[in-house]
C-alpha cells in the first residue's frame, strides 16, 4: 500500500479514537445505575451498546479500563487480513491468535474487563511496531507522541467519568463528609471482626451464615456456611442448593437453624441491592447485633433459641 | 518485625535467587535459543515463584501429608540442581548485571527508572496500609491455607473444607493459591504468619510486565519503548492490576511471554524454542483457566503453522503438549476426570 495511504489511515484511526473516547466517556457511559441492573452497571455493560463495546468487543473498545491502542489496532487487523498473502508465518500466527483470543475472551469473559486487559501488552507492542515499520522519518515520532497524548487524555476522561459517577451517588456527600483517616482509605475489611463476634456472643463453634465474604475464613478459624445472596446459593459439601427459592421465610428460618445450624448471618451493606428478599429477611426476621462503619453487619435470627 | 524479615527473606529466596537461577539457566541455553537477553532474564525472574508453586503442587499431590521440612527443602533442591546445569549462563548473567550502570547512560532509560520508582512507592504504601480484603484474592488465599494445613492436594467434586465450611469456587490451576501456601511453609520456620510476599507479587509481576514490553519494544527503538511503556500503563485497568491484589499481573505476564515465545518459535523453529514456548504456556495454564484455553489455541495454531510435513509437526506438537502438561496443565485433565469437571461441569450439571 502507498505510504501516503498508510499515513492517512493511521492518523484517521487516531482521530476516530479521540472522538470515540469523548463520546464514550461523556455520553455512552452512564453515571448512575438508575433503571439498570446493578451487576451490569458495575461492569459497564448496562445497555445493548455497552454490552458490545465493553463486553464482547471490550478488548478494543473498553476505554473505561483500557487504552486507545485497541481502537487503533482495528484497522491494523483489518489491513493485515487484507494483506494476508504478504504476511510471514509468524505474522499470520499472531493475527489468527488475535482473532481467536478476541472470540474466546469476548464470549467467555466479556463481562469482565480484567480478561480484556490480557491482550493490552500485545496490542501496545503490535501497534508500536506497526507504526515504526510502516511510517517513515519524523512522522513516526510525531505519531508516537500523539498516541501517548491520546492515552493520557483517555485516562483523564476515564477518571473524570469516575468522579461524576461518585458525585451522582446519593450517599456521596455523606461519605465525603465522613472524611476517612488516611490509612482507612486503603483498608476496607471489617474493623474488628473478633471483637464484633465476642460482643454479639457468638461462640467459637457457632456456625455463621457467611454472605460471600471470604475474609471470614481468612481472619477467623470459626465455622461458616458459605452463601451468596446474588445467586441465592449455598456452597455446601456436596451441593450448591438455593436458600430462598421455593421456601417461605418460616421455612428459611427452619432450614438455617435445623439443617445448617446457623443462628447468625455475617454480611455487607453493599450487597443489599443484589437480593432484596435476603435483605428484607434480615430486616424482618433478624436483629442487628454487630456492625461497623465499613458496612459489615452481623445479624442474629430472632426467637430461635427455644428450638 | 518478624513478618517483615520473613518477607525480605522470601523475596530474596524466591524472586531473586530462584528467579536468578532460572535466568542463568535460560541464558546458558541461549546459544541455541538465540533470543534477546534482557527479555529472557525477565522470563527467568518470573519463573522463580512459578516453578516453586509447581514443585509444591507435585509434592502435595503425590505425597499427602508431606512434612513441612520436606516442603521447605524440595524447591531448594530443585533450583540448586538447575543452578548446576546453568553452565556459562552465570557468567552471561553477571556480565549483564555489571553492565547495568553503563546502559543507564541512555536517558530514555530514566523514564523506565522513574516509572519503576513510582511503582516501588506504590508497592511500599500498599503493602504497609492495604491488607488482603478483596473477594477473589481471599478465595485463593483461603485455598492456599487449606493446602498448607492439609499439606495435600486432592481432587474432589467440590473444593469444600469440612473444618471451616469454606468452599473454594475457583476452577483454575492451583499455582496462585500455592504461592500463599509457600509463604506459609517458609513462615512456619520462624513462626511468621503474614501475607506480605504474596501481596507483593501483584506489583512484582506488574513491573515485570512493563519491563518485558519495554525490553521488547526497545529492540525497535528507544522512543518506541518509552511510548509503549506509557501507553500500557496509562490506563485504569493497569492501575487496578497493580493495586488490587489479584493474580492478573501474574497471569497476563505469562500470557504475554508465551505469545512472544510463540512468535519466536514460528520465526526460527528449534527444539529449545519449542521447549520454552511449552513451558510458558503450561505456566499460563496452571495459573488460570483462560490460560489453559488460550494456550490450547496457541498449541493448535502451532500444529497448523509450523513448517514441514505433518508427521514432523505432529511430533513437535505432541512434545509441546507433554511439556505443557508437565508444567501444570495436567491439573485440568485430572480436574475433568477426578475433580470438579472444570468448565465442562456447567454443560453437565446445569
Amino acid at each position: 500500500m502507498d505510504a501516503r495511504w498508510i499515513s492517512r489511515i493511521a492518523w484517521g484511526a487516531l482521530a476516530v479514537a479521540a472522538i470515540y473516547a469523548w463520546v464514550y466517556h461523556r455520553h455512552l457511559m452512564p453515571v448512575t445505575s438508575e433503571g439498570i441492573d446493578i451487576a451490569l452497571f458495575s461492569r459497564g455493560i448496562g445497555s445493548p451498546v455497552l454490552l458490545w463495546l465493553n463486553g464482547y468487543l471490550g478488548i478494543f473498545f473498553n476505554l473505561q479500563f483500557l487504552g486507545p491502542v485497541g481502537v487503533i489496532a482495528v484497522p491494523l487487523i483489518v489491513g493485515s487480513l487484507w494483506k494476508w498473502r504478504a504476511l510471514s508465518r509468524w505474522q499470520r500466527g499472531l493475527l489468527l491468535f488475535m482473532l481467536m483470543a478476541t472470540v474466546i475472551i469476548g464470549l467467555f469473559g466479556g463481562f469482565n474487563y480484567r480478561y480484556a486487559l490480557t491482550l493490552q501488552p500485545l496490542l501496545a507492542v503490535a501497534v508500536m511496531a506497526a507504526v515504526w515499520k510502516l511510517m517513515q522519518g519524523r512522522e513516526r515520532g510525531w505519531y508516537l507522541a500523539a498516541l501517548v497524548a491520546m492515552s493520557m487524555l483517555n485516562a483523564a476522561l476515564a477518571l473524570e467519568h469516575r468522579q461524576r459517577t461518585w458525585r451522582a451517588d446519593p450517599e456521596y456527600a455523606q461519605k465525603k463528609a465522613m472524611k476517612k483517616a488516611f490509612p482507612d482509605r486503603f483498608d476496607d475489611g471489617p474493623r474488628d471482626l473478633q471483637g464484633m463476634l465476642a460482643r454479639a456472643g457468638v461462640g467459637e463453634r457457632d456456625t455463621v451464615l457467611v454472605n460471600n465474604l471470604p475474609i471470614w475464613y481468612y481472619r477467623t478459624e470459626r465455622p461458616g456456611a458459605y452463601y451468596w445472596c446474588g445467586s441465592d446459593q449455598l456452597f455446601l459439601a456436596e451441593d450448591r442448593p438455593f436458600l430462598f427459592r421455593q421456601r417461605d421465610d418460616a421455612q428459611v428460618t427452619r432450614y438455617l437453624v435445623d439443617t445448617l445450624g446457623c443462628r447468625f448471618i455475617f454480611s455487607l451493606d453493599e450487597y443489599a441491592p443484589y437480593n432484596e428478599r435476603f435483605h428484607a429477611y434480615l430486616e424482618e426476621h433478624c436483629e442487628l447485633v454487630g456492625s461497623d462503619d465499613r458496612g459489615y453487619t452481623l445479624h442474629r435470627l430472632k426467637d430461635t433459641f427455644g428450638r | 518485625m518478624k513478618e517483615l524479615l520473613h518477607f525480605a527473606g522470601l523475596f530474596l529466596e524466591t524472586n531473586v535467587v530462584f528467579g536468578g537461577i532460572m535466568a542463568a539457566f535460560l541464558l546458558g541455553r541461549n546459544d541455541r535459543l538465540r533470543l534477546p537477553e534482557w527479555p529472557l532474564v525477565l522470563v527467568g525472574l518470573a519463573l522463580g515463584p512459578f516453578l516453586t508453586s509447581l514443585v509444591l503442587y507435585y509434592a502435595m499431590a503425590l505425597w499427602h501429608g508431606i512434612p513441612l521440612t520436606v516442603l521447605n527443602t524440595l524447591p531448594m533442591l530443585v533450583f540448586a540442581t538447575l543452578a548446576l546445569f546453568a553452565g556459562d549462563g552465570w557468567s552471561r548473567l553477571w556480565d549483564m548485571v555489571v553492565g547495568i550502570p553503563r546502559t543507564l547512560r541512555d536517558r530514555t532509560l530514566w523514564w523506565f527508572l522513574a516509572g519503576s520508582l513510582l511503582m516501588l512507592a506504590i508497592t511500599v504504601l500498599w503493602l504497609a496500609l492495604r491488607p488482603l480484603t478483596d473477594h477473589d484474592v481471599l478465595e485463593y488465599a483461603n485455598q492456599g491455607r487449606v493446602f498448607l494445613r492439609e499439606r495435600a492436594i486432592e481432587y474432589q467434586r467440590h473444593h469444600y473444607d469440612a473444618a471451616t465450611g469454606f468452599h473454594y469456587v475457583g476452577l483454575h490451576g492451583f499455582s496462585f493459591p500455592l504461592l500463599f501456601t509457600w509463604e506459609g511453609v517458609t513462615g512456619s520456620l520462624i513462626n511468621a504468619q503474614g501475607d506480605l510476599w504474596t501481596r507483593s507479587l501483584t506489583m512484582w509481576y506488574g513491573w515485570l510486565l512493563v519491563a518485558f514490553v519495554w525490553a521488547v519494544s526497545r529492540r525497535l527503538d528507544r522512543r518506541v519503548a518509552v511510548a509503549a511503556g506509557i501507553v500500557l500503563t496509562a490506563t485504569m485497568g493497569y492501575f487496578f492490576m497493580i493495586t488490587v491484589y489479584h493474580l492478573d499481573s501474574y497471569r497476563i505476564f505469562f500470557f504475554t511471554v508465551s505469545l512472544a515465545a510463540f512468535t519466536a518459535l514460528l520465526r526460527v523453529p528449534s527444539r529449545e524454542r519449542l521447549g520454552l514456548f511449552a513451558l510458558l504456556c503450561g505456566a499460563h495454564a496452571f495459573i488460570h483457566s483462560i490460560g489453559a484455553i488460550l494456550s490450547g489455541g496457541l498449541w493448535m495454531l502451532l500444529l497448523v503453522l509450523l513448517p514441514g510435513p505433518w508427521n514432523i509437526r505432529l511430533r513437535w506438537a505432541l512434545n509441546a503438549a507433554g511439556v505443557m502438561l508437565a508444567a501444570g496443565a495436567i491439573h485440568y485433565v485430572v480436574d475433568v476426570f477426578k475433580g470438579t469437571g472444570w468448565i465442562l461441569q456447567d454443560i453437565i450439571w446445569f
